[in-house]
């Protein structure tokens, strides 16, 4: 797979992991810190959302939302790990979600914790129940693209068993999600939010996919998966 | 953003420092687009750190925005930076705390160019 500079191989770079710890321990100047250092796809993923509500932020709206993420991701700093393999602001999409939404005001309240919870456990902690947490949420993600929980769940099995890595499978999704919404190009607004390459994006989303092609080709368990629209 | 930001007497060969990130990362990460398409806003992070720190009650807001600024920009943890600086621990963590006024901001700090308009800070009031 191709990684960014300095990632390593949880697909998040030690600099970042430093931060995050920083956040976790209370430091308030960590904030500003992550706000220098990774404001550039944080504000991806902030657009991202915007252009899912159909809206175009401008230039002011922006960076004051990209510092509130800031603040959101201090606040929950404690319960992300390296170990997931997700970058924080992909980790934490429901409260990304949640700021641009209280700025754009489509919603009057911010979502609970309640809603919040199944995108932001995933990989909070490591080993199984990071899978555990990991599988839940990718189900979450799933009930988008797929079109019953059973496909969703055969298809969460399904990476597993290719043992395609955390990072790869966030990356994945958010590319199928783009593409299917319409987004005519998808590598171009995914790969800012993990800090990639759009072509090397393109190469991580086309490997993940033709491996599962390849499995519900090969093993009839999971050959139900082949007529799913993800996989066509 | 522009890559590692030292405000005074480093450089970015600093011997590993945060994590063992390096001028080949800052360089590397510059040079990304998302780093073209993206400038930080310093002006609108001070006023953002200023209300945060005087809605907790503290009468210097404006002097813990730009500490806590600075300590953010050059990535440091509070020890480091507290060294580099020529203060205690504890003093900074006043000054971060806001609880002490522009006046006890050291000289090394103020030096630093380009990041805090000073005369923003001197001219906030202390909050009741």
């Amino acid at each position: 797979m191709d990684r960014h500079d300095g990632q390593d191989r949880h697909g998040c770079d030690d600099e970042l992991v430093a931060i995050m710890g920083r956040l976790a321990a209370g430091d308030e100047a960590a904030v500003v810190t992550l706000y220098e250092r990774y404001g550039g796809p944080i504000a991806a993923a902030v657009q991202r959302v915007a252009r899912q509500r159909h809206r175009t932020l401008d230039r002011d709206d922006l960076d004051g939302m990209v510092f509130e993420v800031c603040f959101e991701l201090a606040s929950i700093a404690h319960r992300w790990s390296p170990d997931g393999g997700a970058l924080p602001w992909v980790w934490a999409r429901f409260r990304v979600a949640n700021v641009v939404d209280r700025v754009l005001g489509q919603l009057c309240d911010p979502l609970d914790d309640e809603r919040a919870l199944p995108g932001a456990a995933v990989s909070a902690a490591a080993g199984p129940a990071a899978a555990a947490a990991s599988q839940a949420s990718m189900l979450d993600a799933l009930g988008w693209l797929v079109p019953d929980l059973a496909s969703a769940r055969l298809l969460a099995e399904a990476l597993d068993h290719e043992r395609i890595s955390p990072r790869d499978r966030e990356l994945w999704l958010e590319y199928a999600y783009e593409k299917q919404s319409g987004n005519a190009s998808p590598a171009a607004t995914v790969a800012p939010v993990f800090g990639m390459k759009e072509v090397s994006v393109r190469q991580a989303a086309r490997r993940a996919r033709q491996r599962l092609v390849r499995l519900a080709a090969s093993n009839e368990r999971f050959a139900p998966l082949a007529d799913l629209p993800l996989l066509a | 953003m522009t890559g590692r930001i030292v405000p005074f007497g480093g450089c970015d060969g600093d011997g590993g420092r945060n994590g063992g990130a390096g001028p080949e990362r800052a360089a590397a990460r510059a040079r990304h687009p998302t780093a073209r398409s993206w400038q930080p806003d310093r002006a609108r992070v001070l006023t953002r750190l200023a209300e945060r720190v005087q809605a907790r009650g503290a009468p210097w807001p404006r002097v813990a925005a730009a500490v806590l600024l600075l300590r953010g920009v050059a990535g440091d943890e509070s020890a480091a930076f507290a060294a580099r600086a020529g203060l205690s621990p504890g003093a900074l963590a006043r000054l971060e705390q806001g609880l002490d006024p522009p006046s006890a901001v050291p000289a090394r700090l103020r030096t630093v160019p380009g990041l805090v308009d000073w005369a923003w800070v001197e001219e906030g009031p202390p909050h009741p």
